[in-house]
């Protein structure tokens, strides 16, 4: 807003002083070019608006949204047998915005099957690539590096073809200004916690209550409080008032943490040395098992009373790789949470992607074959305990 | 052996330098200043106890503070007796603690060691004492320059005013206090000089025979005047010593209050009282994160739905909440700054919801400090009576301090004393940089 007032003003300064003539003129064309350019965005804007182009892509999110509302009730109305999919999605993403699916049957599963192919290799120290193990019906919560969410259906996601998994006809998820997808989170589940973690890469965390998530994604703020000097957004996870929250690290560093240990500011829980950082970071729930899978495969299990809650923060955590073993350059692909009767999916630096049992793992201690074909990422999963037929 | 750093330890802003006797090397001690050789007077301790000065603790501060919440718990402080004619009983006080507090921040620490009756703080569960305070600055201060300098500090030359208080007892607490503070620092020698003869030093030492210097330090947080006789370090002399708690900081809040509030809903929202204070508070930066409460925002969100100056309010709900606060009051400072220097500076703000663009002429700053420089010229002049000098036994003007370089007291100081005497030493750095000369010809003599 520009006064009458304000604009004599000006008028006095390069009367009184003609030296500030040009700079006066200089700071107006700067500003009436900003604006022109702002008015011809909203011109565009507002012709998209008019023509019903972003009608459309409003009307695409409404349906998305009702579609998670719709699953939400259906999760509280105790449909849970209708709502089975006859399958498992397995997302794979990366650090660009890609995102391709590949389907897991349910039946029929044996260890040490090869689910699928990438069409290329990829590089086992760059930890772009990330599994994630969900419901074809789930609703999917994007973070990217600057703190932006957005919302898209696994159902949205393209599918791989028979085996073969190809970048090039995966989804590209809006980046702007070459910003960095982070992380997914499931949300379907969100109603069942009291509260959200957020954690960066630097082990910054914070916890948020579960009425102020919808207002901290609604304006970006997921990611921002956890922004250090060389530090970005890592993920989320819903946890309840009596849960532990778990940080894993690269170099095998566990911190465990209740609820009531994490701040509500982004504060440091866990000290990493200068070459670590958060490679998973979830709630145990009820599963029996912490495991460990490194890059050359091996197996490392413990009981879930092994996680020893933290009463300060700051910490080194308990630590699952040995010191030997770590400046030996042993690191982990993988620390999560499961059950003996879960199943585990692996990708190898090859782009091979394998399902292994997780009873068989556990009594083989190492993924066949690992020691040629580093892992890039390893991810759990259960199978639907109800009776399908 | 070490390096020998002079630090002038100012109420609003602080520095350091060291002179390798031919050159004084600034020490760009806060890096994410605006001017990297001046760092705030301000530290943030944390509820762990970590420390931080400068920028980073007011951005720390900001970090932790803005949109936290809050939890006020009833503590009980102390008793009040309470007497009256024959009555006599005892009742206890209580005050509220907000119990989730991430931090404190500290500020105005000079001050404090000329104020009867202060002698420390509690930050959470631990006592710090006045020194401790100072201590603990000096100490990140040193551990910065050593960082720079890539070797140990051992020696400093503080700067002090002429008086820290006109009770002399308390005078030497207070340097006493320095003096512990800088050894439990770790510096190993501890030195003192005159802040006004620092600023002097470098017109000192090219004088032939003594003078009447009027040293006009006009820095972030007040404003020192001294008038006394330089020329042969035997015989300096303090005629009179004045000042007046105006500074930089007080002008970044007029310019604030009077140009950049209506950006936030000033004019459009007086009806409505809980709003006004809400833009009303803009212009002290100190209080800001107190108010991004969820009640707040809560309010602002109520009062755009239902119309009341939506775009202004959204704006001050974005400044309030999304962590822009402090780049708000950079920017107010920087332009400012530039202000001395060409006749318009744009404030210019724009992010999500917020889009704040003011063109701030020369003229315009000059009518918004009009009532500052009435009571600066009244202070300046009833300091010159006090000396007993008449006006043109001044022989020379120093000036000194960021503030020193608006043009308005320059041509105020002329009008004064005549263009010729003036003497502009370096604005942001004439105090660090003479006591860092102290420092090294202190070290030459031991």
């Amino acid at each position: 807003m520009i006064t009458p007032k304000q604009i004599e003003e000006w008028i006095k300064e390069a009367r009184e002083r003609p030296s500030s003539g040009p700079v006066l003129i200089q700071f107006i064309g700067q500003r009436l070019k900003f604006l022109a350019d702002r008015n011809e965005e909203l011109l565009a804007e507002n012709i998209q608006l008019r023509s019903g182009s972003k009608v459309e892509e409003l009307e695409s999110r409404i349906a998305s949204l009702e579609n998670q509302l719709e699953l939400l009730k259906r999760q509280f109305g105790g449909e849970l047998p209708e709502l089975l999919a006859p399958s498992l999605s397995l997302l794979c993403f990366n650090t660009s915005g890609k995102l391709l699916r590949v389907e897991i049957p349910l039946d029929g599963l044996e260890h040490g099957t090869r689910l699928a192919q990438f069409d290329e290799p990829l590089n086992p120290a760059d930890p772009s690539t990330t599994l994630l193990v969900t419901s074809p019906l789930e609703e999917l919560l994007l973070m990217f590096e600057t703190g932006r969410t957005a919302s898209i259906a696994v159902a949205s996601v393209p599918a791989a073809d028979a085996g073969v998994v190809r970048w090039n006809s995966a989804l590209q998820t809006e980046t702007r200004g070459g910003e960095e997808l982070c992380g997914i989170l499931p949300v379907a589940s969100l109603p069942l916690f009291d509260h959200c973690i957020q954690v960066s890469r630097r082990g910054f965390a914070k916890r948020i209550g579960r009425s102020y998530l919808q207002g901290y994604i609604a304006r970006d703020y997921i990611g921002g409080g956890t922004r250090q000097k060389l530090d970005r957004p890592f993920g989320l996870f819903f946890i309840n008032e009596n849960d532990l929250a778990v940080i894993a690290s690269r170099e095998g560093s566990v911190l465990t943490l209740p609820l009531t240990g994490l701040p509500y500011n982004a504060e440091e829980t866990i000290r990493f040395p200068v070459t670590d950082y958060v490679i998973n970071a979830f709630n145990p729930l009820d599963r029996a098992h912490i495991v460990m899978v490194t890059q050359d495969g091996k197996v490392v299990q413990r009981e879930a009373s092994w996680l020893t809650p933290s009463t300060s923060l700051k910490t080194r955590g308990q630590q699952l790789i040995p010191p030997g073993r770590l400046s030996s350059g042993t690191r982990a692909a993988a620390i999560l949470p499961c059950n003996e009767s879960d199943w585990g999916v692996a990708l190898a630096a090859s782009g091979t992607l394998t399902l292994y049992r997780m009873a068989d793992l556990f009594s083989a201690g190492s993924l066949p074959g690992a020691e040629a074909d580093p892992v890039v990422d390893f991810k759990s999963f259960s199978l639907p305990s109800v009776d399908r037929k | 052996m070490g390096y020998n750093i002079g630090i002038d330890f100012g109420t609003s802003n602080s520095g350091a330098a060291f002179f390798d006797g031919s050159q004084v090397h600034l020490l760009p001690i806060d890096e994410k200043a605006f001017v990297p050789e001046v760092v705030k007077t301000i530290l943030y301790i944390t509820r762990d106890q970590h420390c931080t000065i400068g920028q980073e603790a007011v951005e720390l501060y900001y970090r932790q503070n803005v949109n936290r919440r809050r939890r006020f718990v009833k503590k009980w402080v102390g008793e009040i007796e309470v007497y009256g004619g024959d009555m006599y009983f005892v009742r206890d006080v209580y005050t509220y603690v907000d119990e989730l507090m991430p931090g404190r921040l500290l500020q105005f620490i000079k001050t404090a060691l000329r104020t009867p009756g202060i002698d420390g703080t509690m930050v959470f569960e631990r006592f710090y004492s006045l020194g401790d305070i100072v201590s603990v600055y000096l100490k990140q201060l040193k551990q910065r320059a050593e960082a720079l300098l890539g070797d140990k500090v051992t020696a400093v030359t503080l700067g002090r005013p002429v008086k820290f208080s006109q009770d002399p007892a308390q005078d030497k607490t207070a340097q006493a206090i320095m003096e512990g503070a800088a050894l439990s620092a770790g510096f190993e020698r501890v030195s003192f000089e005159l802040e006004p003869v620092a600023a002097a030093l470098n017109y000192e030492l090219g004088l032939h025979q003594p003078q009447n210097v009027l040293i006009f330090d006009f820095g972030g947080g007040t404003l020192d005047i001294t008038i006394m006789r330089l020329g042969d370090p035997k015989q300096r002399q303090v005629y009179a010593n004045g000042g007046i708690d105006i500074a930089g900081s007080d002008f970044d809040r007029a310019i604030i209050q009077g140009r950049m509030l209506r950006h936030f809903g000033l004019g459009q929202v007086d009806q409505h009282r809980d709003l006004l204070e809400l833009v009303n508070a803009v212009a002290d930066w100190i209080s800001l994160p107190d108010l991004s409460t969820p009640k707040a925002r809560l309010r602002l969100e109520q009062a755009i739905t239902q119309g009341i100056a939506p775009a202004r309010l959204k704006a001050l709900e974005s400044l309030l909440f999304n962590d822009l606060a402090f780049l708000f009051y950079n920017r107010v400072e920087a332009a400012k700054i530039r202000l001395s220097e060409q006749g318009a500076d744009a404030i210019a703000l724009q992010s999500k919801d917020i889009d704040v663009w003011e063109l701030y002429t020369r003229t315009q700053f000059e009518t918004d400090i009009q009532p500052y420089a009435a009571q600066i010229k009244a202070v300046l002049l009833e300091t010159v009576e006090r000396s007993s000098l008449a006006l043109e036994q001044i022989d020379a003007v120093v000036t000194t301090g960021g503030s020193s370089g608006i043009p308005l007291f320059n041509s105020m100081l002329a009008g004064i004393f005549d263009r010729e005497r003036l003497q502009q030493a370096s604005a942001f750095s004439s105090v660090t940089a003479g006591l860092s000369i102290r420092a090294y010809n202190g070290s030459k003599e031991l």
